[in-house]
């Protein structure tokens, strides 16, 4: 994945291998599941958080799993662009989001 | 011979089922097998496309693949219930329920080419602060 944003005269490119993000959340949703088996009371503190309230019914280690999942379908979709937005009168500020 | 077609030989065999009634099986078997085969092509190289057009230059496309919109309409159960209670009871005062929203009957219309060619949303309003604003959604 490639984030391209053009500001004038900064223009910033960030590549971010969806592999590896992919792979980062399945470590850490293993890591996660293994916490909420080794530490039940901490994950209970959290889910009572009111902060946490819409996370309540499904369990952290599921959500990193879930988002895992959806890298995975998003690297399966090949080469596309997902935004494209230009702003400013001569399009000054303009910012990219391509998939490889 | 898939397992089911077996299955359905051995009853006609076996006087469970008469032969019209097996061909009749045997029939619905293979649409439901074209059916399924079909099913992941119809969204390879499909795009769900937003635009947004202001009068002051301001552009934005994002599109999003069908297949990508097939896979996450398993996560909408979850994303509905991380809506902070105030912004559902906000939208709730406006008439908008998101737990209303079906995205796999949404997918199943889009399989189905109900809405080939035709948009989606097509709003076109004059916004006090962006001036006049166009909105269209739409698969292709």
């Amino acid at each position: 994945m490639l984030v391209r944003i053009r500001t004038g005269k900064i223009r910033l490119i960030i590549p971010m291998p969806l592999f590896l993000a992919e792979q980062t959340l399945e470590a850490a949703g293993e890591l996660v599941r293994l916490a909420e088996r080794l530490l039940p009371t901490l994950f209970v503190r959290i889910k009572n958080n009111p902060k946490m309230a819409g996370f309540r019914h499904v369990s952290p280690g599921r959500l990193i799993e879930l988002s895992g999942q959806f890298f995975e379908e998003m690297r399966r979709c090949g080469r596309w662009r997902m935004v494209e937005i230009e702003a400013g009168k001569q399009h000054d500020l303009r910012i990219y989001v391509d998939f490889y | 011979m898939s397992e089911e077609k077996k299955k359905i030989m051995e009853m006609i065999q076996e006087g469970k089922i008469t032969a019209a009634e097996g061909l009749d099986l045997l029939q619905a078997l293979e649409e439901g097998e074209i059916k399924t085969e079909i099913k992941p092509s119809r969204f390879k190289n499909r795009f769900l496309r937003i635009r947004v057009y202001t009068a002051n230059a301001t552009k934005v496309n994002v599109n999003i693949p069908l297949a990508l919109m097939k896979a996450a309409s398993k996560f909408v159960g979850v994303g509905m219930k991380a809506i902070p209670e105030e912004a559902r009871l906000e939208m709730a005062k406006k008439g908008i329920d998101l737990t209303q929203l079906d995205i796999e009957e949404l997918m199943n219309i889009i399989e189905q080419g109900l809405v080939e060619g035709d948009k989606i949303v097509d709003i076109d309003v004059n916004d006090p602060v962006e001036g006049q604003v166009r909105v269209e959604v739409y698969v292709d």
